[in-house]
């Protein structure tokens, strides 16, 4: 029997009342069969009256590990003592985190496998999620309907199941739920306290790590749910409407001249948006298969919310059919001239629980005849219209 | 670096490293201050002796414009003329 890893997930807060007690619930629901996970909160010396002392209530219920600076550090020295204590502590990785995500129960398993699966020098492990940067997958409503621990349980045991351990070799990690090895943080350092209150610093050590050998890689086997700009926006570190610190960018511009090339570069191999295309198929269709689905036949765009995955198919023109769930949206793959009922019963394994027909057209064809048909079709009339 | 027992407390651990890290980071703070003073100063006395190499070379002045413009013309002028004859003469 192999040991178990030792991992220190480190959750970095700075008020954020809003998300904390979620978060920490996620954090106690963590399920490893890899490894034994402490966890500790870093307060940043948050200012809000009271916040800190609850938030202190808060781990104690839970068993976790809380620590408040003296001072404001700001975003990359509060990571360094989550770094450097994982390294002083003998633990065998590193989680840093932001406290504005939800984790599912197989986070650290999965992003140990894909370490270990990934080969040799792998310096940083980077979650999938909805909402980091370029290593998002598109949600057009993910706090309607993913900020909820069972959907992000659901959706990274899909992803888990579909992607395996597989990684993808990027130019910088996420800080957002990163694991990085105690080798990368003894032979690169720590987050530079050049970077301020924060934003960038993990993009400058990442860059660092690989300068040094290390590979920064994203695991899209795992999803954690992350808000994204929480707290940071609440402390003004990023001005409302913008994503990020332009005077930390410009440093990132001045240290490493190629970098945004380099992003460029990778975005053009494609394999990310075959990533986020993989996945969210996926996703739709595991959904579909478990819960069943829905085809939805119109010409006009009409508000898409359900429990379960929508197929809306324009009644005419070449049958495309689109797929929504949860907020994700992928056109399935081409039917060409097939019929739409084989095409869906393909992918799904099984019928459609509800057929909706708002207009009419050559696609309806025998769905129609269904029994799980609903004619919604009526034409308007000119009240309607006006 | 300092040592932690590996057992200790978490929050005890952290505020160890907390201290030591703080420290480091003004020596790194300091050492950055004064190599940025260093070039600092450097720069400043490039630009300084750049700024005296430039007032050596003396702009050119209005009426060294107006009388290059008049000579143009006059060229221009009799560029016109000769063409003009020319024109006239292959007329004929």
């Amino acid at each position: 029997m192999t040991d178990k890893k030792r991992v220190l997930l480190c959750i970095t807060a700075y008020n954020g009342r809003e998300f904390f007690e979620r978060t920490l619930d996620s954090a106690i629901h963590i399920d490893s069969a890899k490894a034994k996970v402490d966890t500790i909160v870093l307060d940043d010396c948050s200012p809000e009256p009271g916040f800190s002392e609850d938030l202190a209530q808060l781990c104690a219920d839970r068993s976790i590990a809380y620590y408040r600076t003296p001072r404001n550090l700001g975003i990359p020295r509060n990571v360094n003592l989550g770094l450097k204590t994982a390294a002083t502590q003998g633990y065998d990785f590193a989680i840093i985190s932001n406290s504005d995500v939800i984790y599912p129960a197989n986070v650290v398993d999965r992003l140990i496998e894909a370490y270990e699966a990934g080969g040799d020098r792998i310096g940083s492990v980077t979650a999938l999620s909805n909402n980091v940067s370029i290593f998002s997958l598109p949600n057009g409503a993910s706090d309607t309907y993913l900020a909820d621990q069972d959907v992000v349980d659901s959706l990274s045991q899909t992803l888990a199941a579909s992607l395996g351990d597989q990684v993808i070799d990027v130019p910088t990690g996420i800080s957002f739920c990163m694991l990085v090895s105690r080798e990368a943080i003894t032979q690169v350092g720590l987050m530079d306290p050049i970077f301020g209150r924060g934003y960038c610093e993990e993009v400058d050590w990442s860059c660092r790590s690989r300068s040094l050998g290390f590979r920064a890689c994203v695991a899209p086997g795992v999803f954690v749910y992350h808000s994204g700009g929480g707290s940071n926006r609440a402390a003004g570190i990023v001005a409302e409407g913008m994503t990020t610190v332009p005077a930390n960018e410009a440093i990132i511009d001045l240290r490493y001249p190629t970098f945004r090339q380099e992003v460029a570069a990778f975005e053009a191999t494609g394999q990310m948006s075959r990533i986020v295309d993989q996945a969210t198929q996926a996703i739709i269709k595991d959904a579909g298969k478990r819960l069943g689905y829905e085809i939805c036949i119109t010409s006009l765009e009409r508000p898409i919310a359900s429990e379960r995955p929508i197929c809306v198919i324009c009644p005419t023109g070449t049958p495309r059919i689109t797929a929504h769930y949860l907020g994700f949206a992928q056109e399935l793959p081409s039917i060409g001239n097939h019929n739409v009922m084989t095409s869906l019963t393909t992918v799904f394994g099984r019928t459609p629980s509800v057929v909706d027909i708002w207009d009419r057209g050559p696609n309806v064809g025998r769905l129609a005849e269904l029994p799980e048909a609903r004619d919604h079709y009526v034409y308007p009339t000119l009240a309607d219209r006006h | 670096m300092t040592k932690v027992p590996p057992d200790a407390d978490l929050s005890t651990a952290v505020g160890t490293v907390n201290l030591e890290q703080a420290l480091i980071d003004v020596e790194i703070a300091n050492a950055r201050v004064m190599d940025l003073t260093a070039r600092l100063s450097e720069v400043t006395a490039e630009l300084a002796r750049t700024k005296q190499r430039l007032g050596r070379v003396s702009p050119p002045t209005q009426s060294t414009v107006s009388r290059g413009v008049r000579l143009v013309r006059r060229i221009l002028g009799k560029v016109a003329r000769k063409v003009a004859g020319l024109v006239r003469r292959l007329a004929a």
